[in-house]
């Protein structure tokens, strides 16, 4: 049964167990969430079968850097099968707290696979000064970074634009580097979908980007399939968003599980130390029975012959 | 373990026509039936982007034109209810009510530059409330007082609250505060639920106010009804509210319309 049709029946992704690339604990002052509790995410996450989800602090790139880092670790502690985390620096902190920040946390637990960048809610360029020594904490400790990239709207564009993104990508090519919400609009996500076939280190994750009015069929006409990643941004947004829009999407099931985990699965073996035990054992390709497309067009639209516009 | 699933969906926010920016997906009615058979999506409730971005009663003329032929199509009507007397007169309205016709209005406030609660309005809103018909109009197309005003001046009136796909970022779900007050004071709004994407949302809403109060929503060509379905389809709600929400809700408020 394909994944659409299991997913129509109710059946859910029974077959797949999904990896969330980004996604929050925490509240957002501005807007009402109905109980972000850790429970309710993890009911969440059980709801879509995501079996990992990579979380990051709302409080930490807010105003309160180690309360919200811990709340990252709490998550963990809460359900250690279900939560990775990424450690959140604020540029405008002295680079020795965040130092601090970063070691603190890599010791508290082997969970901890990353750092989050938010360029515009922290008011200041990925690519300015005081970003540059947090690049090269990541260098030097977890080669992986999630960054807040958008590009348009209403937002300070000028502070996290995909193209200033792959600028600190392509100065720092050892560290993987996730766009997050793959840019927002549909020309921050094709920008995203160029880069990221230009550069072996950049991904493009795929929440609150349905806000571009982008489909995932015609997001992939552009986006290598191996360099996009399902993420769900809970608690801001519920899961069953980008859930539904790639799971239901009319493409070939091998892209949507590498989307919905394998993408992931490779990027955690490769960067992460806690990744590489816990997938040691293939690598995550041949382990689903998938091939490589890395910077190929990941899309053989003709093969998908169910999409009304074609 | 297996999720219950709606066993039919009526979508109460899809559009046909062109578009003058970036096209989102798709554009004519073959398209959208095409979607609405791989979705599963049994009727529609569709606009003409004309009506919208361009004359709402030529945009009127062309879809009912476009979904003739297709009952699984109702027809939403743009109307801008002002003094200029562009609207057509209430009793071509009563007229097709009473050839049978059911259908709803959707409101543009600011694109067509009305004003939704001047007297000449009112006499419109009036004229709807009690026939029935379900008025749509979407948050970034009305300022919150003057969508209070109207649900507050027209008690009868059955409001559609939802949220254009084209200025997405200020969905719903960022808007809960706002719409809880209308919720708790207007028992006639609803709320449609494409943007309503938010953590929990619909299982709040439905806690809160009873799963009466929504009703599926798309939003194509924008948006993928992918999302809309998934988030109703696996959210945490018993199978009689999803049916309500899914398709039941709309049917109920389309099938009291009448003259």
């Amino acid at each position: 049964m394909s994944i659409r049709d299991a997913l129509a029946a109710g059946l859910g992704f029974r077959d797949l167990a999904l990896i969330d690339a980004h996604a929050h604990v925490g509240r957002w002052g501005s807007f009402y969430m109905a109980d972000p509790s850790l429970i309710q995410l993890v009911r969440e996450l059980d709801r879509f079968n995501i079996e990992l989800c990579c979380v990051t602090s709302l409080l930490a790139f807010s105003v309160d850097m180690p309360r919200g880092n811990d709340e990252v670790l709490e998550a963990i502690r809460f359900a250690p099968d279900r939560f990775l985390g990424y450690v959140s620096l604020v540029p405008h902190q002295p680079l020795a707290d965040c130092r601090r920040e970063v070691q603190r946390m890599l010791d508290a637990s082997d969970r901890i696979i990353g750092l989050k960048f938010h360029p515009m809610w922290n008011n200041y360029p990925i690519n300015g000064d005081l970003y540059q020594p947090l690049w090269e904490l990541a260098a030097e400790f977890c080669p992986l970074v999630l960054v807040h990239c958008w590009l348009g709207g209403e937002e300070p564009e000028a502070n996290n634009t995909p193209d200033k993104v792959a600028q600190m990508a392509a100065r720092y090519p050892g560290v993987t580097v996730i766009m997050g919400h793959s840019g927002g609009s549909r020309a921050g996500q094709l920008q995203c979908a160029e880069l990221c076939r230009r550069r072996p280190n950049l991904y493009m994750d795929l929440c609150g980007s349905e806000f571009g009015n982008l489909w995932i069929e015609r997001l992939l006409e552009h986006a290598p399939a191996d360099k996009v990643l399902f993420a769900t941004d809970i608690p801001f947004l519920g899961a069953g968003s980008p859930a539904g829009r790639v799971g239901y999407a009319a493409i070939d099931d091998a892209i949507k599980r590498k989307i919905l985990r394998v993408n992931m699965e490779r990027i955690l073996a490769t960067c992460t130390r806690w990744g590489r035990d816990r997938f040691r054992s293939s690598t995550p390709l041949t382990r689903h029975g998938l091939t490589s497309t890395a910077n190929q067009p990941a899309l053989q639209m003709g093969t998908h012959h169910d999409n009304p516009d074609q | 373990m297996k999720t219950a699933t709606p066993k039919q969906w009526f979508d109460a926010c899809a559009m046909i026509g062109g578009w003058h920016r970036t096209p989102p997906q798709f554009s004519t009615t073959a398209q959208l039936l095409g979607h609405m058979e791989r979705f599963r999506i049994a009727r529609a409730l569709v606009f003409h982007s004309i009506a919208w971005m361009y004359d709402f009663r030529q945009g009127n003329a062309v879809l009912d034109d476009e979904i003739a032929a297709h009952p699984q199509l109702v027809p939403c009507y743009a109307v801008v209810p002002s003094a200029t007397g562009e609207t057509p007169e209430l009793e071509h309205w009563d007229g097709l009510l009473r050839g049978g016709r059911r259908f709803a209005f959707r409101l543009f406030p600011r694109s067509h530059e009305f004003m939704p609660c001047s007297p000449g309005a009112n006499r419109f809103h009036e004229f709807a409330a009690h026939r029935r018909i379900p008025v749509l109009v979407d948050i970034d197309e009305i300022s919150w007082d003057d969508l209070w005003t109207l649900c507050r001046t027209h008690s009868l009136l059955r409001v559609i609250i939802g949220n254009s796909g084209t200025n997405a970022l200020y969905g719903l779900f960022r808007q809960l505060r706002r719409l809880y007050e209308f919720l708790e004071l207007f028992p006639q709004v609803r709320i449609e639920t494409s943007l309503l994407c938010g953590f929990r949302n619909l299982e709040a809403i439905c806690e809160r106010f009873g799963a009466g109060r929504l009703i599926f929503g798309s939003r194509m060509p924008f948006w993928e009804p992918g999302s809309s379905i998934m988030r109703l389809q696996y959210t945490d709600l018993d199978p009689r509210e999803k049916q309500l929400i899914a398709h039941d809700n709309l049917a109920a408020l389309l099938d009291e319309v009448g003259p």
